[in-house]
């Protein structure tokens, strides 16, 4: 086997890799606080699509604002409808369910209608190839991933360093026991969950001129984030990060030596056998 | 027997009577589709339903329908088997698989049983569309499943299933049968057993309930149906595809059984009918249908978090109150 092709290999999976962590980072942070299965969470990172192919195609406004921007569009948009339809839900797993899957259909079709059902695509804002030993791995592919570990390692310091992090943790530890100590449990969730969306839309812009965008997009990112969460433990960082690596490596070693289905019938498999030994995940706790 | 049971009885009845004599007032094939298609999703929601009855969610039951219906098709298209014969084997397939599954996964709860439900549908799924295509026909499935063989029944003439009204009824009788049988199990003492691990895991295992027995026995039940309801869709609509059997339709079983109510067992009954109904309704809309039916889930959950079925109790209560007033 040809080294540069396994390194290039590697590279793509780590990139897809990346992006499947961001997704899951916000579905896991939402999870653990409000045990809430968002099943709307692809929709955010459609739209983050979404706006990038707009600010960027019809507007021309530089990339890294368009990040931002989506991001505060997004992130707002998450707490609206966390304030108007999982607040009345939260802590219970049922309905919760039902309502982010009703808002994930009412969102997809809304954009469908408004956008309609052609792929559009995002011109690149990192042109060119570089060599890395051998390896051809396009700037752009190399700028997300960069942009994809900030965001890991921000998130990371947010959590375990900020005051506000610590209330996260407190909630996702005991929601009671937070709110007895002065968590406003409220602010919080509303806080988190539009975290959340955020992530899922930055994750949405970095990858559009990889890909393309169109009304659909959310439904693959999303599948895999369910993978990730389960893979790591449900509501932990740290498992979706090892989680998401585990799953973009397998997943194109996978599709380079057996087929893509084969490959995908790969990240099943681990999920059930790692649930076997371990039912909480890899970094989970009960 | 007390005035309740006695307009409880009668309001089954006439459903049931009701349900009879439909291809009697409209022989056109759409109505009856339409029906058969929410008879399949009663038997899928009802089944369901037990499963959620011992405190775990599925998200793989349209798997297990789909493992119904490709053994069913199956054993008829490639070894001949009468339909009869393929049909209850398409359950017991099911329910092996249920049995097996459900030993290795049902000691998780909550949201963990769901995605590994979730996971393991998927897999069911992509070996259908990819792997043995000689078999399973890849992609594009199953094409040209026969109808069920004819059948001889006493005092009435041979049934042959050459048009949509016998193949109505067909699905008429499996999903009284099955409404019965879960009815009976839901009022046997192993219906409160079940009933008890839905309250309290812990509880029932202190009062001696050995639960993962229990838990395993309700997965492999409500599988059982899932089942023939596969083998009843692949011989009444000709085709099977793996798409049909996607994780979204295990969702909308779900949503049947929520949005009807899953505190009751007539909830999940009257959850699929209306919801069948009303996306038919919405489907002349196009796009909107989706929307329409994704407002309708949200507001359900926000103003009726019971189900619909706790409207039409509210209802039945108000009504009773009214005719207590008229009397007083």
């Amino acid at each position: 086997m040809d080294m540069t092709l396994l390194l290039q290999v590697t590279l793509n999976g780590l990139m897809l890799g990346m992006i499947y962590i961001v997704v899951a980072l916000g579905l896991t942070l939402i999870f653990s606080i409000m045990n809430v299965i968002n099943f709307a969470h692809g929709e955010m990172y459609m739209l983050g699509g979404l706006v990038a192919y707009y600010f960027s195609e019809q507007l021309q406004i530089p990339y890294m604002l368009i990040l931002v921007l989506a991001m505060i569009l997004v992130g707002v948009f998450g707490i609206v409808v966390e304030k108007f339809f999982f607040r009345p839900f939260r802590g219970e797993l049922l309905p919760a369910l039902i309502v982010s899957l009703g808002l994930s259909m009412t969102i997809q079709t809304l954009t469908l209608l408004n956008f309609g059902t052609e792929d559009q695509s995002v011109s690149t804002v990192f042109p060119g190839m570089i060599n890395f030993l051998g390896a051809l791995f396009s700037k752009e592919r190399l700028a997300i991933v960069i942009t994809c570990i900030v965001f890991i390692l921000s998130l990371y310091l947010l959590i375990q360093r900020s005051k506000i992090g610590c209330a996260i943790r407190a909630i996702a530890e005991d929601r009671e026991a937070a709110a007895l100590q002065g968590v406003n449990i409220d602010r919080i969730c509303s806080f988190t969950f539009g975290l959340g969306c955020a992530l899922a839309a930055a994750a949405g812009v970095l990858i559009a001129p990889v890909f393309y965008v169109n009304p659909y997009i959310g439904g693959l990112p999303l599948l895999k984030a369910f993978i990730i969460i389960i893979l790591g433990g449900m509501g932990s960082l740290l498992g979706a990060v090892v989680g998401g690596l585990i799953l973009g490596t397998v997943e194109s070693f996978g599709t380079l030596f057996l087929s893509v289905p084969a490959s995908n019938l790969l990240g099943f498999i681990i999920i059930i056998l790692v649930l076997l030994f371990k039912p909480s995940g890899l970094f989970g706790h009960e | 027997m007390n005035r309740k049971h006695y307009t409880k009885n009668f309001i089954i009845l006439g459903t049931i009577a009701f349900l009879l004599i439909i291809p009697l007032l409209s022989s056109d094939p759409y109505h009856l589709q339409v029906l058969m298609v929410l008879l399949l999703n009663i038997i899928l929601a009802i089944s369901l339903w037990v499963i959620m009855t011992v405190g775990q969610l599925s998200l793989a039951h349209a798997a297990f329908m789909a493992v119904g219906a490709y053994t069913s098709a199956l054993l008829v298209m490639k070894l001949g088997l009468p339909f009869w014969l393929a049909m209850p084997a398409s359950g017991i397939m099911a329910a092996i698989l249920a049995l097996v599954i459900g030993s290795i996964t049902l000691r998780l709860k909550g949201a963990y049983f769901l995605l590994v439900t979730f996971a393991f549908g998927e897999i069911v799924i992509l070996i259908f569309s990819n792997f043995w295509e000689s078999l399973f026909g890849g992609v594009s499935g199953l094409i040209g499943v026969p109808p069920p063989d004819p059948i001889s029944i006493p005092f009435i003439p041979q049934v042959r299933f050459v048009s949509k009204v016998p193949l109505y009824y067909l699905a008429l009788s499996l999903t009284l049968i099955t409404v019965l049988t879960i009815y009976r199990l839901k009022n046997s003492r192993l219906g409160l057993t079940f009933g008890a691990l839905k309250e309290g895991d812990l509880l029932a295992e202190c009062i001696g309930i050995d639960i993962m027995k229990y838990k395993v026995m309700a997965f492999t039940v409500g599988c059982f149906f899932a089942g023939i309801a596969g083998s009843l869709y692949a011989h009444s609509f000709v085709v099977v595809t793996p798409i049909d059997f996607s994780f979204y339709h295990s969702v909308y079983i779900l949503i049947y059984v929520v949005v009807g109510g899953e505190s009751s067992f007539l909830g999940p009954i009257l959850g699929a009918s209306v919801l069948t109904l009303f996306s038919e309704i919405l489907r002349k809309f196009g796009h909107y249908e989706s929307i329409g039916y994704g407002i309708a889930l949200i507001l359900v959950m926000l103003f009726l978090p019971s189900g619909i079925i706790s409207l039409l109790e509210r209802i039945i209560v108000k009504v009773q109150e009214l005719f207590k007033r008229i009397k007083g």
